[in-house]
C-alpha cells in the first residue's frame, strides 16, 4: 500500500532541473530517508510533497488523489510537516503556537477551546516535552526548544504522514536523538507515515526503513540501509571513499577522504 | 526538569500572561475614558466635570450645552473612531506583512487619498463636498493598484512592500507638483496633509461611523486568520490556509479602515505605525489581544492628542497629526531603547 505516490515530478528550468521528472512512492507506514548532497533537490522534493512548492511537472498522489485537486484542510489534517527555518520574531506563547495544529480539524468559528482539543493539544506538549515551557514566549526559547515547540505544532495536527527536513539542523546531539527516538515512537505506536530529509547518514541507516538518495535531481539509488551501505554508494552519490561496518544489523559508514567526481 | 505534569494539570496551569493582558486592556480602556472626558472638559472655555455631566444628562440650551453638545462631543467622538480605525489598520497590517515598519501608508493609502484631497482642494474647490469620498476612493484606488503590482501567482510581503514604495514615491511627487504649481493655494491644503479635526462636527460622525463599524467587524472576523498568517506562509500552508486569500482579506480590511481614517481626518499619521508596535512590546502578537489594545489605544491616543492640540496652542488650532508625531516620536524611540520587559 502506497500513501503517496510521484509521478514524474519535476521542478526548474528545462536546461537545468532542480528536480527532474522522479518517480517514486511512500508506503503506509514507513519510515522513509531521503538523502543526497548539498543542492540535489532532495529538499524540493519534499517541499512539493508537503505542497509548499507547486511542481512545474508532474504530479502528487495521496491516497490515490492529486494533491492539487485537494482540499487544503483536509489534506492538513493527513500531512503536517516541520520545515526547516521558522520565523524567529513570532511572539506567541509556546501553547498557542502548539494550539494552532488543531487549525485543520477546526470550523472557521471554532477556537479550539473545547476539551477534546485542549487534550490532543496537551498531548503534543507532553511528546515533545515542553512542559516547562508552555506559557514562555517563543523569542525567550533556544534554537532548540523552538524547534521542539514547532514539532508539537505538527505533532498537534495529528497527521497520519509527518514530513521533516533536516530536523536534526539546530539540535545538538542529544536532542537530536530525543526527537528521533519520539519520531520512531510516533511510527511504531500511532503507525506515522515518516518522510524524512536528513544529512547524518548513520542516522539514517539507524532508523529509516528505507531511503531514497537524491543526485542531481534524478533518484541515484533506493533500498534499505542495508543494500545501500555500500562503498560505491558513497563514492558515486557524495564523493566520500571510507570504510563500512555493520553492528546488530545496522551499517554505519566511517568517511575517510573525499574522492574526485567524474563531472 | 521538575516534577512530570499530567495533561489535565497542564491545561489548568494558569498562562501568567492572562492577567497581564486583562491589566493593559484595561488600562488602555481607562485612558480612552479619561481622553474622552478631558476633550469634553478642556477647551479654550473650561466646562468643570460636573456641567458636562449634567448637560449630557439633561440638554438645555445653555453655552455650555452649545459647546459640549455640538463642538466638543463630535469632535471626542470623531477622533476616537478615526484613531481606532488607524490602530487597527496598523495592528492588521505589521502582522501580515511581519514587519514592525509596516503602517497603512505603506500600501499607498495616504498618498493615494492624499493626491484625490488635494486635487479637489485645488483643482476642483467648488466640489469640496466630495472630499471626503473621493480621499476614501484614492485611497483604496492606490492600494488596489500596490497589490496588483505586487501580484505574481501572489503577493509576498516583500514585493507588496516594494510595490507600495514605488506607487507612494510617484503618488508624492504628483501632490508635490500639484502644489508647487498651485502654489498660492497650498495654505489651505496644509492642515488636511498634516491631519487635522478642526471643526470636524455631527455630519462626519455620521458619515465615519458606519464606515468604521463596519471595518471594526471585518477586523475582528479576521483575527484567526491574522494569527494565522502570522505564522508564515509557509507554516500556514501547512495548517490548510488559503494564504494569498486571507492577506488580499486583510489588506484589504485594513486599506478599507484606514482609508475611512484619512477621509475624515486628513492624513493623519504615525499611529498606525506606533500604538500597534507598543501594544506589541505590552503585550506580544497574539491578535485575540493585540487587535482590541491596538484599537482603543489608537482612539485614546488621538482623542487625548487632539484635545491637546486645540487647548495647549489656543487660539491656534493646532492639527492633531502634527503634535502626534513631535510627542510621539520620542516616546517611541524612549520605548525602542528601553525595550520590552516581559
Amino acid at each position: 500500500m502506497n500513501v503517496i505516490l510521484s509521478r514524474g515530478l519535476s521542478y526548474g528550468y528545462r536546461s537545468q532541473p532542480a528536480v527532474d521528472a522522479v518517480d517514486f512512492e511512500i508506503r503506509t507506514g514507513e519510515w522513509l530517508g531521503i538523502v543526497g548532497p548539498n543542492g540535489s533537490g532532495k529538499s524540493t522534493v519534499l517541499r512539493m510533497l508537503a505542497r509548499l512548492v507547486k511542481p512545474h511537472g508532474g504530479s502528487v498522489l495521496l491516497d490515490g488523489a492529486e494533491l492539487d485537486s485537494l482540499n487544503p484542510k483536509e489534506t492538513a489534517r493527513k500531512l503536517s510537516m516541520l520545515a526547516q527555518n521558522q520565523d524567529a520574531s513570532l511572539d506567541i506563547t509556546v501553547r498557542e503556537l502548539v494550539r494552532k495544529g488543531r487549525h485543520p480539524h477546526l470550523k472557521w468559528f471554532q477556537d479550539g477551546s473545547s476539551s477534546a482539543h485542549e487534550d490532543v493539544v496537551d498531548w503534543a506538549i507532553a511528546a515533545a516535552s515542553l512542559q516547562e515551557l508552555q506559557h514562555r514566549p517563543l523569542p525567550a526559547l533556544s534554537g532548540g526548544e523552538r524547534q521542539r515547540a514547532w514539532l508539537a505544532m505538527a505533532l498537534c495536527q495529528t497527521p497520519d504522514i509527518l514530513l521533516l527536513d533536516e530536523p536534526g539542523t539546530y539540535l545538538d546531539i542529544a536532542h537530536q536523538l530525543d526527537l528521533m527516538e519520539l519520531v520512531r515512537k510516533l511510527n511504531k505506536e500511532r503507525g506515522t507515515t515518516v518522510v524524512m530529509v536528513l544529512h547524518d547518514l548513520n542516522q539514517a541507516a539507524r532508523y529509516c526503513d528505507r531511503l531514497l538518495a537524491v543526485k542531481k535531481g534524478k533518484i541515484a539509488a533506493e533500498g534499505t540501509p542495508g543494500e545501500l551501505f555500500r562503498e560505491e554508494f558513497f563514492r558515486d552519490i557524495f564523493g566520500v571513499s571510507g570504510r563500512i561496518r555493520t553492528e546488530d544489523g545496522i551499517p554505519s559508514f566511517q568517511p575517510v577522504r573525499t574522492v574526485r567526481q567524474k563531472a | 526538569m521538575a516534577a512530570v505534569m499530567t495533561p489535565g494539570e497542564l491545561r489548568r496551569s494558569r498562562n501568567p500572561a492572562w492577567a497581564r493582558n486583562a491589566a493593559v486592556l484595561s488600562a488602555v480602556s481607562a485612558l480612552l475614558a479619561l481622553a474622552a472626558l478631558s476633550g469634553l472638559v478642556i477647551g479654550a472655555i473650561h466646562i468643570p466635570i460636573r456641567e458636562v455631566w449634567s448637560v449630557l444628562l439633561h440638554p438645555a440650551d445653555t453655552e455650555a450645552y452649545q459647546i459640549v453638545w455640538n463642538l466638543r462631543l463630535p469632535r471626542v467622538l470623531t477622533g476616537m473612531m478615526v484613531g481606532c480605525c488607524l490602530g487597527t489598520a496598523g495592528a492588521l497590517l505589521q502582522g501580515v506583512f511581519r514587519n514592525p515598519l509596516a503602517d497603512p501608508g505603506i500600501i499607498g493609502v495616504s498618498s493615494g487619498g492624499g493626491l484625490a484631497a488635494i486635487a479637489i482642494m485645488i483643482l476642483f474647490p467648488a466640489q469640496i463636498a466630495l472630499l471626503p469620498a473621493a480621499a476614501f476612493v484614492g485611497a483604496l484606488a492606490a492600494s488596489a493598484v500596490v497589490y496588483l503590482l505586487a501580484w505574481k501567482g501572489g503577493a509576498s510581503p516583500v514585493r507588496l512592500i516594494l510595490a507600495g514604495v514605488a506607487v507612494n514615491s510617484l503618488l508624492g511627487a504628483a501632490m508635490s507638483a500639484l502644489m508647487i504649481l498651485n502654489s498660492e493655494k497650498v495654505q489651505s491644503v496644509l492642515p488636511w496633509m498634516s491631519g487635522s479635526l478642526n471643526g470636524r462636527s455631527w455630519p462626519h460622525v455620521d458619515t465615519l461611523f458606519p464606515y468604521a463599524l463596519l471595518g471594526i467587524a471585518a477586523a475582528m472576523m479576521l483575527i484567526k486568520p491574522a494569527n494565522l498568517l502570522a505564522l508564515g506562509d509557509d507554516a500556514a500552508k501547512l495548517l490548510g490556509v488559503r494564504v494569498e486569500v486571507y492577506r488580499l482579506l486583510i489588506v484589504a480590511c485594513a486599506a478599507f479602515l484606514a482609508g475611512a481614517a484619512i477621509s475624515t481626518a486628513g492624513m493623519v499619521g504615525f499611529v498606525g505605525l506606533v500604538v500597534p508596535h507598543i501594544a506589541r512590546l505590552l503585550i506580544g502578537g497574539d491578535y485575540r489581544i493585540l487587535l482590541p489594545v491596538s484599537a482603543v489605544g489608537g482612539a485614546a491616543l488621538v482623542t487625548l492628542a487632539d484635545t491637546a492640540a486645540r487647548s495647549w496652542f489656543d487660539p491656534i488650532e493646532f492639527p492633531v497629526g502634527i503634535l502626534l508625531a513631535l510627542l510621539g516620536a520620542p516616546f517611541f524611540l524612549y520605548l525602542l531603547r528601553k525595550g520590552a520587559k516581559r
